[in-house]
């Protein structure tokens, strides 16, 4: 099972992946269902996850499993955090005996899906693709939630309504939010990647719920899994776009009065425009966005799409990467139409949680530099109640706003030492964050070599951020020191950094 | 950095009917003190929390003059006290509280008590007498071992100070229970923990200083160096700094801005001695009266503020001999105040906007996990700046929260952030908020740190909103000034 802890409020748990008992449960007839039965596959993965602490090796690989639907073009829709971190994947279809081994073909990892496919056509025989939905259902309107959850082994229906169609988080990035469609058919670990059904059509993927709370689980609806198709179509996965504006809400009347919006007009006042985002340099605070491509957005930041009032953000959300979206925007007094070109900047402060990437250490006379992440901030747990890293925390929510990013593109943490003669009295500095290498400041984690080329007379000092107390390693003894521990704690490599290559022990 | 972990255990007056050991009249120098407290609410800081009382014990030091802890009465409301087991209570007085040292001199009639001798230096494994009275009155005596003499954080505040650690036999049920070496008052105990039987006392070395410091005003408290240092004990550091292997000296880390010790040491000095002593890598000196001690000591008990000390500080490689002048902790310099001792927090509410100054009890009072659960931006700030200000007087002004009403439709979501202007114009602190509301005759404008648009309310309608807001949530003054004493965090009156 998964178990990395979001550390946003809110508490979600990921209803994956769990391997459970041998209770046979009892599978009502659905008489009416057995095709599509027979394209909802179970899947049997094995994972791996990295070690934030030692970067240089991964952790115990786990077992575990989820759900999926055979789609059109021989392949298999899941959740990304299905298949995430995998080393192996199998399926197997309702009634087979046979498992088969699968790879991903492309994951989302921001709208949690993926796409499976199987090599071996003997899996696909006699199978149908199950069919998407036009349209998705409305409140009220009876859904189907299909998939192998725990209790049992084969494959399970169970049946409620749409309770709510919302713009909630997904936490298997942790930082991105979507259209999610709520329903209150038991959905538990195992159902994920599971189909939602409507009128026996597909209209969304069983994905999350919330710890303790009851009949309510969460599913990835239509639009979404319908943007993830088109993006994949020129085979790569891009992602969705960031337009990047922070806002808040003209409901106040004084508020539109100070920024003139007209009393014909309506609109949302930026606060803060994200220095990653698409609509960076394009849109500045204190604009009022008017309309998005012609649609009236209220003073409450929703526009009205087919009768339902939606997050003007969900016009974004409908977009790819390479398309443009026109914001009609109130600035010193007039209308004036910006158009921005969509896109997704590599963004390393958005510290989003990454899977299936080795993180990059570098190992000097046995401290551990990685750069800051939210996997590693996951491992703090309750250690992050103390000051150095309270300040990683700090850093991850305000790298953008406090403009602490300016300087740099990866905050380099000391995430361990490794106990040897020559780093003895360095503890001090466990989670603090890198300033420099012998006066070289240090901007990202491939900055360490560069700084330790040249010692401070045979001395290297490092430097960290709101500490004055530097830390020093005989420049002298550094390279026998770092053989030595490399032997003893057992490590490949002194360092890891994506992009470049190994250095061989 | 020698970061001062303050552990709390703090034990009230619990009623365990506990069986008396012995039954005699009681000591004629201990008194109970009976506290009334009620604490202000950090988060609603026009509001107080529910009466609270406790008990302790007093100690007579002289005519009329009794001593116990701050922290036993911070925050009273009514300090009353009788003599065990008695039913007569008599009104005592605040004279001086200091959390600094964690001590408070009381005013009450002590007719027919006798003030207590002081007991000389104690040593490690001197015997020492515990006294405490159960609900009867029956006096139950304990004995006690010491353990250790070392300073140490005192219980609610980051200040080390010498305590005395000792296993006692009795139960304790009360903080200021007086301990005695030879029948004279060697301390006063601060906290026990009941699982190690160890309890800690604040010695009659300290309280002596602070009970003269008291008796003849004005009270000058605990001397500080305004200095963070850390152990130096890397051959490769001290090397690289020039200095011997010989294990003597620590590192400057940072001396606080505007205090003296700012003008004398900076970041990267050592200090080889300090008011005449050496030093060692770990910076301890060698005590005439208690052996091994962290420096600290030499100042918070050795020293006054105003005091000169002399250093050996080493700088460039060079050796020197410098002169310091000592002062005493000033909350009021510090970017964000600790505020000890839970001072009403000054804030203004403006069309629902609560605007405060931080100070460090607001986010302690998010509890045990509080460096996770309050805003990130307000714990770093003061985790990295609270003594750093840019220029005196600087102060993280935030918006606390909005009380909703019409007037702030709109901003209602919007909680914990730093307010760097108001109606146009920077601020450095609250005072400049008061400052620019009497000026304007309101606040219309608040500007946010890193953003572009001011949250704006109506002017025109701001008076009846105000009104409207302090009777529906029943706030009885929609603005406290309270700024904090030049002198420092205690409580003192003129006896």
């Amino acid at each position: 099972m998964h178990s990395v802890k979001p550390i946003c409020s809110r508490q979600v748990f990921r209803p994956a992946i769990i391997l459970l008992a041998l209770n046979v449960m009892v599978v009502p007839s659905f008489a009416g269902l057995n095709r599509e039965r027979q394209s909802v596959v179970k899947i049997h993965v094995t994972i791996q996850q990295e070690d934030f602490q030692q970067p240089w090796q991964a952790r115990p690989p786990g077992s575990g499993s989820g759900s999926g639907f055979i789609i059109k073009g021989r392949r298999i829709m899941t959740n990304a955090h299905v298949v995430s971190d995998a080393r192996f994947i199998e399926v197997q279809r309702e009634g087979d005996t046979k498992r088969y081994p699968a790879t991903v073909a492309f994951i989302g990892h921001d709208c949690d899906i993926a796409v499976l496919q199987v090599k071996d056509d003997a899996f696909f025989a006699d199978s149908r693709p199950m069919a998407f939905g036009s349209e998705l259902p409305t409140l009220n309107d009876s859904v189907l939630v299909l998939g192998y959850p725990m209790g049992g082994d084969r494959l399970s229906i169970t049946k409620g309504v749409v309770s709510r169609i919302d713009y909630s988080l997904y936490t298997h990035s942790t930082v991105d939010s979507h259209l999610i469609m709520q329903v209150d058919a038991a959905i538990n670990p195992g159902n994920s990647g599971g189909p939602v059904l409507f009128n026996n059509k597909v209209v969304a993927i069983a994905f999350q719920g919330i710890m303790g709370a009851q009949n309510l689980g969460y599913t990835i609806p239509l639009p979404v899994i319908e943007h993830f198709l088109k993006d994949i179509e020129d085979g790569t996965y891009d992602g969705y776009p960031e337009l990047g504006v922070d806002h808040i809400e003209t409901s106040n009347p004084a508020l539109r009065a100070d920024l003139h919006i007209p009393s014909e007009s309506t609109g949302i006042a930026v606060m803060f425009v994200d220095p990653f985002g698409a609509a960076a340099g394009l849109v500045k605070p204190g604009d009022v966005l008017l309309s998005i491509d012609g649609h009236p957005i209220a003073e409450d930041g929703s526009v009205c799409l087919d009768n339902n009032n939606v997050e003007y953000s969900e016009f974004i959300e409908r977009k790819q990467c390479t398309e443009t979206i026109t914001l009609a925007v109130w600035r010193a007094g007039k209308p004036e139409n910006v158009v921005v070109p969509l896109k997704r900047k590599p963004d390393p402060f958005i510290f989003r949680q990454t899977y299936d990437e080795k993180p990059d250490y570098v190992i000097v006379g046995g401290l551990v530099f990685s750069p800051l992440s939210r996997g590693y901030l996951a491992t703090l747990g309750s250690d992050l109640n103390s000051p150095a890293a309270q300040r990683l925390l700090y850093t991850s929510r305000y790298a953008k706003r406090d403009d602490l990013f300016k300087t740099r593109t990866q905050f380099v943490v000391l995430t361990s030492r490794l106990p040897h003669p020559i780093n003895t009295y360095c503890a001090s500095h466990l989670n603090q964050i890198l300033a420099s290498i012998n006066g070289h400041p240090i901007t990202r984690i491939a900055d360490i070599p560069v700084g330790l080329k040249k010692s401070s007379g045979g001395f290297h000092v490092f430097r960290f951020e709101g500490n004055d107390n530097p830390l020093i390693l005989d420049a002298r003894t550094l390279d026998h020191a770092d053989r030595e521990i490399l032997a003893q704690y057992s490590i490949p490599a002194p360092q890891y950094l994506a992009g470049q290559q190994e250095v061989p022990q | 950095m020698r970061f001062i972990q303050t552990t709390l255990i703090i034990f009230w007056a619990s009623i365990v009917p506990v069986i008396a050991q012995t039954t005699k009249t009681p000591h004629p120098c201990v008194v109970e003190v009976i506290v009334t407290t009620q604490h202000f609410d950090s988060h609603v800081p026009w509001e107080k929390k529910r009466p609270e009382s406790r008990a302790g014990y007093g100690v007579v030091i002289a005519d009329g003059r009794l001593l116990t802890t701050e922290d036993l009465v911070r925050n009273a409301v009514l300090v009353e006290i009788r003599l065990p087991g008695a039913a007569a209570k008599a009104k005592a007085d605040i004279l001086v509280a200091d959390p600094r040292v964690n001590a408070a001199l009381l005013s009450a009639p002590t007719t027919g008590l006798d003030p207590v001798d002081w007991s000389a230096t104690v040593t490690t494994g001197a015997k020492i007498q515990l006294v405490q009275y159960n609900e009867a009155g029956q006096r139950q005596n304990g004995e006690g071992r010491i353990t250790g003499i070392e300073v140490a954080p005192l219980p609610s505040i980051a200040q080390g100070i010498l305590t005395i650690q000792a296993l006692t036999d009795l139960k304790l049920e009360r903080v200021g229970t007086p301990a005695f070496h030879d029948g004279k008052l060697m301390g006063i105990v601060m906290q026990y923990d009941e699982g190690s039987q160890t309890s800690e006392v604040l010695p009659a070395a300290i309280l002596r200083r602070f009970v003269d410091d008291a008796m003849h005003p004005p009270y000058r408290g605990v001397a500080v160096a305004g200095l963070m240092w850390a152990p130096l004990i890397e051959p490769a550091k001290r090397e690289y700094l020039g200095l011997p292997n010989n294990d003597r000296g620590v590192l400057v880390l940072r001396a606080i801005p505007g205090s003296a010790t700012s003008s004398i040491l900076q970041a990267g000095d050592v200090i080889l001695s300090w008011d005449g002593q050496p030093i060692d890598s770990q910076g301890y000196y060698n005590d005439p009266d208690f052996g091994r001690l962290l420096m600290v000591h030499q100042i918070a008990g050795r020293r006054h503020p105003g005091d000169t000390i002399s250093i050996t500080r080493w700088r460039d490689r060079k050796q020197e001999d410098v002169q310091m002048k000592l002062d005493a902790y000033n909350d009021s310099r510090a970017l964000v105040p600790m505020n000890v001792e839970g001072r009403q927090g000054e804030y203004l509410i403006e069309g629902g906007f609560i605007l405060r100054e931080l100070s460090a009890d607001y986010l302690l009072a998010y509890g045990a996990q509080w460096m996770v659960r309050a805003n990130p931006r307000l714990v770093n700030l003061y985790l990295t700046r609270a003594q750093a200000p840019d220029k005196q007087g600087d102060r993280i002004v935030f918006l606390m929260g909005v009380l909703p009403d019409p007037i702030n439709i709109g901003y209602q979501a919007v909680r914990e952030e730093v307010i760097s202007q108001v109606n146009g114009k920077p601020i450095s602190n609250l005072r400049d908020v008061f400052d620019i509301k009497a000026r304007d005759g309101y606040i219309s404008r608040f500007g946010l740190q890193s953003s572009g648009q001011d949250l704006v309310i109506d002017k025109a309608k701001l008076n009846e909103a105000n009104r409207r807001i302090s009777r529906l949530y029943r706030i009885p003054k929609l603005e406290h000034r309270n700024p904090l004493p030049a002198v420092g965090p205690l409580i003192s009156r003129a006896p």
